[in-house]
C-alpha cells in the first residue's frame, strides 16, 4: 500500500509540472499547478514518515499511560456484570411468570430494566469490537489514509486525513475511557452479597423435609450453603414439614447447585439430595403461600419421626421392623434390627416431655446411656446402647405428651433479604440497573462523542477541508 | 486488469514517466508560444501579459521537472535522518 502511495505522490508532482507546462493560459487550471507540486512533496514525505507516525503514536500512548490490556479487561468485566444481571432478571422473570397474577404484577418493571441493560450490553459489545479493530489495524489504517491522502487533485485528501485522525485519536483515546468513567463514577451502593444472589439466581420453592420412612419433620432447621461453604440461608420447617421459601424475601437459589443440611435437636444431619440442583430437583407445582416449586429432601439419618421422637439411623444397623403405637399417655416403640458391627449406637432422641420408662433388648432389660442436649429451651435426651453384631428386638416404652418446640423466627436467614441487605429485591435491582445503565450507556456515549470531536479537529489540522469548488463563483 | 499491487505500482510509474515526457515537450511548446505571443504586434497589454505568464510558467515547469528527482531524494534524506526504515514486506 505504501508503494502505491509513494508512486501516487510522485505522480501528483509530475501532473503539477505538466499543468504548469501547458500552453493554455487558463488561470483556474494553472492555480492547481503549484498546489499539486506541493501536495506531491508533502505526500511523499508522509509516506516515508509512515513508520515514524506509528512510533509517535505509540509514544504519546505511553506518555498518557493508556493501556489496552487494562481497558479490555475493564470492558470485559463490565460486560460480564451486565450479562449476569440480564440473565438474573430473565431467570427471575421466568420464575415469576409462573406465579399468580397478584405476585407477578409488581415485577413488571423488571422488563424495563432488562431492556436498558440490554442496550448497555450492546454498546459495550460494540465498543469492545471497535477497540479490537482499531488496535490491531492501526498500521494498516495509517497506510490506507496516507494512500488516500496522496491521490492527485486532493480527491481523497479529506477522507485520508479524517481516517488518519480517527485512527490515531481512537487508538490513544479509547484505552483512557476507564479513567474517564472513574472520574465521573457513581458510588456503588450494592452490597457484596448481592453478587451471590446474581450468581445463584432466585426461585421460590417449598421444600419437604422427611424421614426415611416418609414422615414429614416439622421445626427442623434447614441450612443452605453456597459452593464455598458460606451459609446463604436458613429456614425452619413448618408444622407440616414444609419449608416455604416464599415470595418476595425468602426464596432459594435457582440456577446453581447448593448444599443443604438439617439440624434437629442439636444434631446435624446430611440429606438426600445433599447437593440440590434447582434445574433437576425443583418440580413445578401450584402456588401455595408464595411458592410455586416443590422439592423433597430426605433425611436418611432419621428413620422415623413421631410426635417429637426421632428414631436415629446408623450405618451399621438395618431396620427390619419399626412400629410405634400409642395408648393414652404411653408410647411404645418396637424395633427389630440387624446390627453388623459391635459398637455404641445412638438409638432415639426425645424431648424431655417424654419420660423413658423402660428399654428391653430381646425381652431383657439393658443398660442405656442418656446424653442431654439443649435445643431452644427444651432438654433433649439422646438414648444410646451398646450392641453386638446380631439381630435384636428392642422395645422402648415412654410416657408423656408431646409439646412443640418453639423456635424463634429470628433464627431464620431469608435468602433474598439477607443478600440484599434488608432492602427489597426490586429496590436493589433498580439501583443496580440504573448504575450500570449509566456506566455502560451514558458515559461511553459521552466519551465517544468527545473523541469524535477531537478527531474532527485533528482531521482539520491534517488537511481535511470540506469541499470548495476550485474556481471562483461570484 | 490489475492482478496484484506491483502491477498497479508499475502502471502508475509508467504513467508518471509518460507525463514527464509530455511535460518536457509541452514546456518547449509553451515557451515558444509564450515568446510568440509576447512578441506579437497585437496592441493589447493583456495579451502581452498572457505571453509573459506563459513564459514564466513554462520556465517554472522546466525547473520543477528537472528538480523532480532531486526533490524526492532530498526528502528521503531528511526523513531518513529521523526515520526508521520501512519494515520488510511480509514473505508469503
Amino acid at each position: 500500500m505504501l508503494s502505491i502511495a509513494f508512486s501516487l505522490a510522485v505522480l501528483t508532482y509530475y501532473i503539477g509540472v505538466l499543468i504548469y507546462s501547458i500552453p493554455i493560459p487558463w488561470y483556474g487550471l494553472k492555480r492547481w499547478a503549484p498546489m499539486l507540486i506541493v501536495d506531491g512533496i508533502i505526500a511523499s514525505g508522509l509516506v516515508l514518515f509512515f513508520n515514524n507516525i506509528i512510533l509517535l503514536v505509540d509514544y504519546v500512548y505511553d506518555l498518557l499511560g493508556a493501556s489496552w490490556d487494562s481497558y479490555l479487561s475493564h470492558m470485559k468485566s463490565l460486560w460480564a456484570m451486565l450479562f449476569s444481571l440480564i440473565l438474573f432478571i430473565e431467570m427471575f422473570l421466568t420464575v415469576l411468570t409462573k406465579m399468580p397474577l397478584r405476585i407477578y404484577l409488581f415485577s413488571s418493571i423488571l422488563y424495563t430494566f432488562r431492556s436498558i441493560l440490554s442496550y448497555g450490553l450492546l454498546i459495550i459489545t460494540l465498543l469492545i469490537i471497535l477497540s479490537i479493530v482499531v488496535k490491531t489495524l492501526l498500521p494498516k489504517l495509517v497506510a490506507l489514509s496516507i494512500l488516500l491522502y496522496s491521490i492527485p487533485f486532493r480527491i481523497a485528501r479529506t477522507a485520508g486525513a479524517s481516517l488518519l485522525a480517527f485512527a490515531i485519536v481512537f487508538y490513544i483515546g479509547l484505552p483512557l475511557m476507564p479513567y474517564f468513567i472513574l472520574t465521573l463514577a457513581l458510588p456503588e451502593s450494592v452490597p457484596e452479597t448481592f453478587n451471590t444472589l446474581i450468581d445463584y439466581g432466585v426461585a421460590y420453592p417449598r421444600i419437604l423435609i422427611k424421614s426415611l420412612h416418609d414422615d414429614p419433620i416439622p421445626f427442623a432447621i434447614l441450612n443452605v450453603y453456597s459452593d464455598n461453604g458460606e451459609l446463604i440461608a436458613r429456614y425452619v420447617s413448618e408444622r407440616d414439614g414444609w419449608v416455604y421459601a416464599s415470595y418476595p424475601n425468602k426464596g432459594l437459589p435457582a440456577i446453581k447447585e447448593y448444599y443443604v443440611d438439617i439440624v434437629y435437636y442439636g444434631l446435624v444431619f446430611k440429606t438426600i439430595p445433599n447437593r440440590i440442583n434447582p434445574l433437576t430437583h425443583y418440580i413445578e407445582a401450584d402456588e401455595i403461600r408464595g411458592t410455586n416449586y416443590e422439592c423433597i429432601v430426605t433425611v436418611p439419618g432419621i428413620v422415623k419421626f413421631h410426635k417429637g421422637i426421632l428414631v436415629l439411623n446408623n450405618a451399621d444397623i438395618i431396620y427390619k421392623l419399626l412400629s410405634i403405637s400409642e395408648q393414652g399417655d404411653l408410647t411404645d416403640i418396637s424395633l427389630i434390627i440387624d446390627v453388623k458391627n459391635n459398637g455404641y449406637y445412638n438409638l432415639i432422641a426425645l424431648p424431655d416431655d417424654y419420660q423413658l420408662l423402660k428399654i428391653t433388648l430381646n425381652q431383657s432389660s439393658i443398660k442405656y446411656n442418656v446424653m442431654k442436649l439443649n435445643w431452644f429451651g427444651k432438654t433433649i435426651d439422646i438414648i444410646s446402647i451398646s450392641l453386638n453384631s446380631s439381630t435384636y428386638s428392642i422395645d422402648i416404652q415412654l410416657a408423656g405428651k408431646y409439646t412443640e418446640v418453639n423456635i424463634p423466627k429470628s433464627i431464620e436467614k431469608p435468602y433474598v433479604l439477607s443478600a440484599t441487605g434488608g432492602k427489597s429485591l426490586n429496590e436493589i435491582l433498580e439501583s443496580v440497573s440504573t448504575t450500570y445503565a449509566v456506566l455502560s450507556i451514558i458515559f461511553p456515549t459521552m466519551y465517544i462523542i468527545m473523541l469524535t470531536m477531537i478527531a474532527y479537529g485533528f482531521a482539520s489540522f491534517l488537511g481535511a477541508r470540506y469541499p470548495r469548488i476550485p474556481f471562483r463563483v461570484s | 486488469m490489475l492482478y496484484n499491487l506491483s502491477d498497479l505500482v508499475e502502471l502508475i510509474r509508467n504513467l508518471t514517466f509518460q507525463i514527464a515526457a509530455i511535460a518536457w515537450v509541452l514546456f518547449l511548446l509553451s515557451w515558444v508560444i509564450g515568446w510568440a505571443i509576447r512578441g506579437s504586434p497585437v496592441p493589447f497589454i493583456r495579451v502581452k501579459r498572457v505571453g509573459q505568464d506563459l513564459i514564466e510558467d513554462a520556465i517554472l515547469a522546466a525547473f520543477w521537472l528537472a528538480m523532480g528527482t532531486t526533490i524526492f531524494s532530498i526528502i528521503a534524506y531528511i526523513i531518513s535522518l529521523i526515520a526508521v526504515p520501512l519494515p520488510e514486506p511480509p514473505l508469503p
